[in-house]
C-alpha cells in the first residue's frame, strides 16, 4: 500500500459520524475516503479497491448488506466491518454470516474502532501469503484431523472459510469428537497463527478461580494472590482465546465475558485499569447451547455474541468410513511407541469396529487401540483381543449377523405399524408427525439439533412444534 | 481532556448535563480534541437541519419508510453526542413509522425541532466554554 492512498472507505450517511470516524482514524495515521450512500460507495469502488470498508447497514438509498453481498460474491479481498445500531445483535450475526470481517455496535468509541481496524490491517498483511495450499479435492487429513468422510470434509471446509475472519466460532459436539483440535486448526489456519493460542477449560477450573484465570489478577486482590498474574485474555492478545466447556461458566462470569467481547477491554481482578486486547474467540461445549439458554443457564446475549459461526463436530459413528483409517493410524503410532509389530485388524475385528457406536468417539477409539497394543504381542488383531465393551458387543454382532436379513425385515414391518392396515386405522397426519419426531428425538437421546439434521428439518421447526404440543 | 470537563462550574455542568450525557461528551473529546468540536458541531447542525426538513417532507408525502430511515440516522447521531432525549424521541418515531402507527409519528415529529435546538444550544455553550 502506498502511504498516501486511503486504506479505508467509510460508507455512512451521517455527515457528523463520517467526520468523527475520519478523525478517529486520522489520529491513527489511517487515510480515509468517504461515501454518504450506496451510490457513492459504488462510484468509489469503480475507481479502485479498498483494503477495508467501514459499512453502515441503513443507508438512504438501500441496504448496506447488499454491498456486502456483492463483495462476497465477487470474492473480493476487501475486509468489511459492519456498523449496526445499538441492540441489533441479530443484524451483526447476519453480517458475519454474509462474510463481514467484524462488526461494531453504534455508538462506539475510538478505541474500539482502532482495535478492530488494526487487526483488520494485520489480517490483510498476512492474507497475501495464505491462500489455500492447493489441497487435494478430498483430503484424508487436515491439521490434526484424520478422516476423509463427507461430514469431515464439511468441517474442513468450514474451518477454511471461518479461519480468516475474526468472527467468533462456537463448536459443538460430543466428548471426544475433537473440539479442541478444531479450535487449534482454526487458529493455525488464520492470520493470527503467529500469535498465541490460549485454551481454557472452564470445567477444569474451580469456579471461584475462573475469573482470575481468564482476566488475571493483581497482587493482594484475594488471599493467595501473592503476585500480579496475567490472565488468559491478555496472554491471548493478538491470537486466539479458546474457551472449552463454556457451558460450565458461572452466570456472573458470563456477564463479564459479554462485556469483554463487546468492548475488547479487560480488567484484572482487583484492578480498575482497562487493558485493550485483540483476541478471536472460539468456544466449545458438549451440551446443546440453545437448551442451556432456554433453561436459563446461559446468557442469551452471550450466546448470540459467540454463536456467529457454528461448527458441529460429527460423532464417530456418523463417519464410520473414517473409523478404520483412524484406528490404523493409532495402531501405527502406538506400535511404534511400544516397539511392537502389527499387521492390522482382522476383517471380523474391523466389522465390530465399524458397527460399534463409539459413545466416547475418537478418544474412546484411541484408548481401545492403545489397550490392544499394550496387552497383545503383535500380528493381526482379532476379535478375542478386543477389550470391553467391544468384546461383549462382538457376541451381539455375531448373533444378529446370522439373521441380519430377518432383522431388517422385522424392523421394517414394525416401522410399518404406522402405515394403516385398514381404513379404521388411518390416523391424522399431525399425530403421525409427532410420533416420528418424538421417536427421532428419543433415539438421539434428546439431542434436538441432531434429530433435526436426521429428519432434515431445522431445529427451530422442532422447537416450535414441541412448544405447540406442550401448549395443546 | 478530563480536565476540560473538570473545570466546568457545577451549575453549568448540570444545565448542559440535562441535555447531553457528559460522560459521552468527555469520551468524544478524549477521542478527538477540543479544537475538533466547533467544526463537528457545524457539520451536525447542517446535517440535522437537513434531516428535520426531510422528515417533515416525508411526513407530508406520507412516506413512512423513508421517514423511519431518517429517524434512524438521527437516533444514531444523537446517541454519539449522548443527547438522550433526542435519541429516545428519534427511536420512538423510527419504531412508530416502521409499525405504521401514523398517529404517533404525526404527534411526535413536531417535537423534534425544540429537542434539537436544545441539543445545539448545549453543544455551542459547551464548545464556547472549552474553547474560551
Amino acid at each position: 500500500m502506498s502511504d498516501k492512498r486511503a486504506e479505508v472507505l467509510i460508507v455512512e450517511d451521517s455527515a457528523s459520524l463520517r467526520k468523527i470516524y475520519t478523525e478517529y482514524l486520522r489520529t491513527e495515521g489511517i487515510q480515509v475516503d468517504v461515501a454518504g450512500n450506496l451510490q457513492e460507495a459504488h462510484e468509489r469502488l469503480r475507481e479502485r479497491d479498498y483494503p477495508v470498508i467501514l459499512l453502515d447497514v441503513k443507508l438512504p438509498d438501500g441496504d448496506g448488506f447488499d454491498l456486502l453481498k456483492e463483495l462476497t460474491e465477487q470474492g473480493s479481498n476487501t475486509l468489511v466491518i459492519v456498523m449496526t445500531a445499538h441492540g441489533s445483535i441479530g443484524k451483526a450475526v447476519d453480517a458475519m454470516r454474509l462474510g463481514a470481517y467484524d462488526f461494531l455496535e453504534k455508538p462506539f468509541d475510538s478505541r474500539r474502532l482502532k482495535t478492530t481496524m488494526r487487526s483488520a490491517l494485520v489480517q490483510l498483511e498476512n492474507q497475501v501469503f495464505r491462500r489455500d495450499g492447493g489441497d487435494a479435492e478430498k483430503p484424508q487429513q487436515f491439521h490434526s484431523f484424520i478422516g476423509g468422510s463427507d461430514p469431515m470434509q464439511e468441517v474442513y471446509g468450514l474451518i477454511k472459510r471461518a479461519a480468516p475472519s475474526k468472527a467468533s466460532v462456537f463448536i459443538t459436539g460430543e466428548s471426544g469428537t475433537g473440539k479442541e483440535l478444531c479450535a487449534e486448526a482454526l487458529h493455525r489456519q488464520s492470520a493470527r497463527s503467529d500469535g498465541p493460542f490460549v485454551a481454557i477449560n472452564c470445567a477444569a477450573i474451580p469456579k471461584d478461580l475462573m475469573e482470575s484465570e481468564i482476566f488475571g489478577h493483581v497482587k493482594g486482590s484475594f488471599t493467595g494472590a501473592t503476585a500480579n498474574r496475567e490472565g488468559a485474555a491478555t496472554l491471548a492478545n493478538g491470537g486466539t482465546l479458546f474457551l472449552d466447556e463454556i457451558g460450565e461458566m458461572s452466570f456472573d462470569l458470563q456477564t463479564k465475558m459479554l462485556r469483554f467481547i463487546q468492548t475488547g477491554v479487560v480488567q484484572k481482578v482487583g484492578s480498575n485499569k482497562d487493558e485493550v486486547v485483540d483476541v478471536r474467540f472460539i468456544c466449545a461445549t458438549n451440551r446443546e447451547p440453545l437448551e442451556e439458554v432456554r433453561a436459563g443457564r446461559f446468557r442469551e446475549d452471550l450466546y448470540y455474541r459467540l454463536h456467529v459461526i457454528p461448527i458441529s463436530m460429527p460423532a464417530l459413528r456418523e463417519r464410520s468410513d473414517d473409523i478404520m483409517l483412524i484406528a490404523n493410524q493409532f495402531l501405527r503410532r502406538f506400535a511404534r511407541e511400544e516397539a511392537k509389530q502389527y499387521d492390522g485388524f482382522s476383517p471380523k475385528a474391523e466389522a465390530i469396529f465399524k458397527q460399534y457406536s463409539w459413545p466416547g468417539n475418537v478418544r474412546e477409539l484411541q484408548n481401545v487401540v492403545r489397550n490392544i497394543v499394550v496387552l497383545s504381542q503383535g500380528g493381526i488383531i482379532d476379535v478375542k483381543q478386543l477389550p470391553p465393551p467391544l468384546d461383549s458387543f462382538s457376541a451381539q454382532v455375531k448373533e444378529s449377523e446370522s439373521d441380519k436379513t430377518k432383522t431388517t425385515r422385522r424392523r421394517r414391518v414394525k416401522g410399518n405399524g404406522i402405515l394403516a392396515a385398514t381404513v379404521a386405522d388411518i390416523r391424522p397426519m399431525a399425530e403421525v408427525e409427532r410420533l416420528f419426531i418424538e421417536n427421532a428425538i428419543s433415539l438421539c437421546e434428546g439431542n434436538i439439533p441432531k434429530a433435526a439434521a436426521l429428519l432434515e428439518l431445522s431445529p427451530s421447526t422442532i422447537y416450535r412444534k414441541k412448544q405447540a404440543w406442550e401448549e395443546a | 481532556m478530563v480536565t476540560a470537563l473538570g473545570s466546568l462550574e457545577p451549575s453549568f455542568a448540570a444545565s448542559i448535563g440535562s441535555v447531553l450525557n457528559l460522560d459521552t461528551m468527555e469520551r468524544l473529546l478524549e477521542d478527538t480534541s477540543v479544537d475538533f468540536l466547533p467544526s463537528l458541531i457545524e457539520v451536525f447542525e447542517a446535517e440535522s437541519a437537513q434531516r428535520v426538513e426531510n422528515i417533515q417532507k416525508n411526513l407530508a408525502d406520507q412516506d413512512y419508510t423513508a421517514l423511519s430511515v431518517e429517524a434512524h440516522s438521527l437516533k444514531g447521531t444523537s446517541a454519539t453526542f449522548g443527547a438522550e432525549a433526542l435519541r429516545a424521541l428519534s427511536e420512538k418515531i423510527e419504531k412508530s413509522a416502521k409499525a405504521g402507527d401514523n398517529h404517533t409519528v404525526e404527534r411526535l415529529v413536531p417535537e423534534i425541532p425544540d429537542k434539537l435546538d436544545a441539543v445545539l444550544a448545549a453543544l455551542h455553550q459547551f464548545s464556547d466554554k472549552l474553547n474560551g
